[in-house]
């Protein structure tokens, strides 16, 4: 019997603490315990107390195999019967703003009147759902584009229409990422009565300059003050708006003042949430002087840890490499990667045909630990950063210029799970032993 | 668009038929139909049989991938809610047939009710919230423990296990009175019991340690414990010094045992018999192909794909009586292919993945170009497919690389002709009534074909029996088979017809 290999040990303030990253979850421990697992001094625990850390996955046989079981993990998400079916829409792909930094530049339409989805392609969108997806699998949307709020009818049809024909959304809601422009009143309402909208993420790149100069409409109009609008009204009608802040080397310092503005002037069911801006499409050659490495972009995020309330999970495959979750776009051409929406090179098939290139479908299953890169290979956080949270570029190198990027967790995972544990002090899981103490 | 790799058209009985193997489902059309699928032209033909033949994987674009779509159900298959066990409560029997696979791995003793206890808990680590059980007694020769039966079932019930399906493997001996109780307290519905052959064949072949015959007790066993249970099926192991035999057995079994006694051949092929003189008395896989053309009367199934057996699927158990786990249950007792044991769980992680490697990927080249890989699927024996360097028999071909058309055949004049004479009502040549019931039948199966896309949307479960390795056949003769599940006309079977195998 042995600690399992991919778990961490805290002190914190005079408690102890482990963490397993198998499973995500952490534990109470008396110092004895603490001592015990620390020195692999395993015999000296008792019974009850190994048995209770068995059972939570924390204590191994000698045998157990890690990552043969993280693979299986893999396998069986990837093929099992799921019990949600994912979807990423994009009932458009054309966008009213203009980012710089956008990864969809290449395969977006930039320029009015939208193109839209047309009813043909949705009708035969249904049709190919009700082919692939049995009618007692929820599904879980993700109304994506382009500018989905550009095409509020064709995701009031599509939804509508999945509903008509016996489909459920996974815990009765959507979900809508969208630039916020247009996230009116009008829109959520309309959305949140016929297709269940529930939750939205916006960004929000800084205060209004800031913003403003990365995220304008085409024509250059700034969007601040219209979507700062929006999301005051529009989180009255829905259950949360996360607003995500993406950084780089330009705009990091505004953070502050920003979680500031989002404190004062928006509701509680606003939660901000930096994100780093590194995309693979922008050809931009000052580009990549501002982004962040993964290595400083763990510094902001650690300063910004504070925001999140979750532990690290374990993150090992995406909707991507499973049998259970296609991207739409406007035209009715399915992906694997919701992020390739539009780019019609890496389609693996169409509403009308299905699945056409089954080369390239097949290959997005095959994801399992040996895929990694070598670096990986005695990595200690390996289960949460699954070689960069990223199938895409695990299995496709070539498609991708820079290499698979470590998660901020390589470098503090000890800071996340003490902020963790700060906050949530009372309410961790004790040990058998700590728990027969009081 | 063109039709499926894997669909069979042929004509029968004034009609043609198509049989897709992707999904066991059957159609029938007429000759203008038939003249328009094979020149192409798809798009003459009724919106209401084109989308029929599209929803139903008939007619695929011309980028299908036949073979991917086969994996993706392969690999589905794996994955289930329900914990399927083979248990070997005793490794030791009371007989001593020539052709036992067990022959080097036959042990003595019986499961302790320490190793018992720790089966419920390994079991509770593997289990789903639902904690749907499915369990095959097995051996050895299961009826020398049926304490041990009883106790572990008793022990699943006390820590609130769902026991989905109990069945057990047994050569019938001790199925006495007191044995077939102890068997319904434990919730067991089904039998397999194998008898070879009339009195004068099983009594060489069969015997007891002691060289006695055990016909005659075998066979008053069955007649007084049958009505106890859903079903016998009775194992006819076939070979060439059997076969002659069989019609004078089966009419023996018609008129000794009530109908829910089943017979049917099985394959004797075993891995482990080192007996020279054993290979000449098996068939080899087209001879077996013929003897099972002659008998598919005993069991008229259309022909099913083929997704792997309890040894592919991730919760799919053998367990011997020292608690030693297997994936392939032919392997329960040969300690050298255990994946662990139910004290430390999974210990050898490798041969555990190979086996949930199982994909069209790990079958032989031979299978490569064959049209009827998906119902053989590498020879219906994953291990076979999997570890080509320790099988002994390589892997042999399913009756249907040869016979597929007469299957099928069989069972439309057993199954669908039947119904036609019953249904006056409907003509026998008119395809514009063929097509009205298309029509109908469309409106009736569309939201059903929405949830079975190609896989049967049942649980699958982890089960041994149906499964079995020599076993190509299944069991009942036709008056007694449900046809329920045949619907009328136009579209013959979306589903697998296992149901009725899983509730047993």
């Amino acid at each position: 019997m042995r600690l399992v290999r991919y778990s961490n040990l805290v002190t914190f303030e005079g408690d102890f603490y482990v963490f397993n990253q198998m499973n995500g979850t952490i534990l109470q421990i008396s110092y004895d315990t603490y001592k015990a697992l620390k020195n692999q001094d395993y015999d000296s625990i008792s019974e009850e107390e190994k048995s209770f850390l068995a059972n939570r996955g924390f204590l191994v046989k000698d045998t157990y195999d890690e990552k043969a079981i993280l693979d299986l993990d893999i396998q069986r998400i990837s093929h099992a019967r799921p019990s949600t079916f994912s979807l990423a829409i994009g009932p458009t792909m054309s966008c009213n703003f203009n980012c710089f930094y956008c990864f969809e530049q290449d395969f977006r339409h930039k320029t009015p009147p939208w193109r839209k989805m047309s009813k043909e392609t949705a009708d035969q969108t249904i049709k190919f759902v009700q082919n692939t997806i049995p009618v007692s699998t929820p599904l879980e949307i993700i109304w994506y584009g382009g500018e989905p709020l550009l095409a509020p009818e064709v995701i009031e049809y599509l939804g509508t229409r999945l509903q008509e024909v016996g489909y459920q959304f996974k815990d009765n809601e959507t979900f809508i990422i969208t630039n916020g422009y247009y996230l009116t009143e009008k829109n959520v309402k309309k959305l949140v009565d016929t297709v269940k909208l529930r939750r939205a993420q916006v960004t929000i790149d800084g205060p209004r300059n800031i913003h403003n100069r990365r995220r304008p409409l085409i024509d250059g109009t700034g969007t601040y003050d219209v979507i700062m609008g929006n999301v005051a009204i529009a989180a009255h009608y829905l259950d949360s708006i996360v607003l995500k802040i993406n950084v780089d080397k330009t705009n990091v310092e505004y953070v502050p003042d920003l979680l500031d503005i989002i404190k004062n002037e928006l509701p509680s069911n606003v939660f901000p949430s930096v994100d780093s801006v590194a995309t693979e499409t922008v050809e931009n050659p000052k580009f990549s002087s501002i982004c962040f490495t993964a290595q400083e972009y763990a510094s902001v995020y650690k300063q910004y840890f504070f925001l999140r309330n979750d532990l690290p999970r374990p993150s090992l495959t995406c909707s991507a490499n499973t049998e259970s979750g296609f991207g739409i776009d406007d035209e009715g051409y399915l992906y694997k990667c919701w992020e390739e929406l539009g780019k019609k090179s890496v389609a693996v098939g169409n509403v009308w045909e299905g699945i056409t290139n089954y080369e390239l479908y097949k290959k997005w299953l095959t994801l399992d630990t040996s895929k990694y890169p070598e670096k990986c290979e005695s990595c200690s956080i390996l289960p949460l950063c699954g070689a960069g949270h990223c199938p895409n570029k695990i299995l496709f190198p070539d498609h991708y210029s820079n290499s698979i990027d470590c998660i901020p967790a390589k470098w503090f995972l000890e800071d996340f799970l003490k902020s963790y544990i700060k906050k949530h002090r009372n309410s961790i899981e004790k040990s058998i032993t700590l728990q027969r103490r009081q | 668009m063109r039709l499926s790799k894997y669909v069979h058209v042929f004509p029968f009985e004034g009609y043609y038929w198509a049989f897709n193997e992707l999904n066991a489902n059957l159609i029938n059309f007429g000759y203008s139909d038939y003249r328009k699928i094979m020149n192409n032209e798809f798009d003459k033909l009724s919106p209401n049989l084109l989308d029929l033949m599209k929803t139903s994987l008939f007619l695929v674009s011309d980028t299908f991938d036949e073979d991917a779509e086969y994996d993706k159900n392969i690999q589905k298959s794996k994955f289930s809610n329900v914990l399927g066990l083979t248990i070997g409560v005793t490794m030791s029997c009371n007989f001593n047939c020539f052709y036992c696979f067990e022959q080097e791995y036959r042990g003595t003793g019986k499961m302790s009710k320490e190793t018992a206890d720790q089966i419920v808990k390994f079991c509770l680590s593997r289990a789903t919230p639902e904690k749907m059980l499915s369990i095959t007694w097995y051996g050895g020769e299961p009826l020398l423990a049926s304490d041990i039966i009883e106790y572990l079932t008793n022990k699943f019930r006390e820590a609130n296990f769902n026991i989905v399906g109990s069945d057990i493997i047994t050569n019938g001996y001790l199925l006495n009175k007191r044995n077939a109780e102890l068997l319904v307290r434990a919730g067991v519905t089904s039998l397999q019991i194998t008898i070879d052959g009339p009195k004068q064949t099983h009594d060489k072949r069969r015997i007891l340690r002691n060289g006695a015959g055990t016909y005659d007790v075998i066979v008053n066993n069955i007649k007084e414990n049958a009505h106890l249970f859903n079903n016998i099926q009775l194992r006819i192991n076939a070979d060439k010094e059997i076969i002659e035999y069989v019609p004078e057995l089966l009419e023996e079994i018609r008129t000794t045992f009530p109908p829910n006694v089943t017979p049917y051949l099985a394959f004797v092929r075993t891995e482990s018999v080192k007996n020279p003189t054993f290979g000449e008395v098996c068939f080899s896989d087209k001879e077996y192909a013929e003897a099972y053309l002659d008998y598919l009367y005993l069991g008229t199934q259309l022909p099913q794909p083929y997704y792997g057996c309890s040894a592919t699927m991730e919760n799919g158990w053998g367990i011997d009586d020292e608690g030693y786990l297997y994936k392939c249950w032919e392997d329960v007792g040969n300690k050298k292919h255990a994946v662990g044991d139910v004290w430390n769980g999974i210990t050898n992680y490798d041969l555990y993945k190979k086996w949930l490697s199982y994909s069209t990927s790990s079958f032989p080249n031979k299978c490569k170009d064959c049209s009827v890989k998906v119902v053989c699927g590498g020879g219906k024996c994953p291990f076979r497919a999997l570890f080509p360097d320790e099988t002994t028999v390589g892997v042999l071909c399913s009756p249907e690389k040869w016979y597929m058309e007469d299957i099928v055949k069989y069972w439309i004049v057993h199954n669908v002709i039947p119904q036609w004479q019953a249904n006056s009502n409907v003509s026998q040549n008119a395809a514009t009534q063929a097509t009205e019931s298309v029509a109908q039948e469309n409106q009736k199966a569309i939201p059903i074909s929405i949830d079975l896309p190609n896989l049967p949307e049942k649980e699958n479960i982890p089960s041994a029996q149906g499964n079995f390795k020599n076993d190509q056949g299944s069991s009942g003769f036709p008056d007694q088979k449900n046809k329920g599940n045949s619907l009328f006309k136009n579209i013959f079977s979306r589903f697998s017809n296992k149901k009725e195998d899983e509730k047993a």
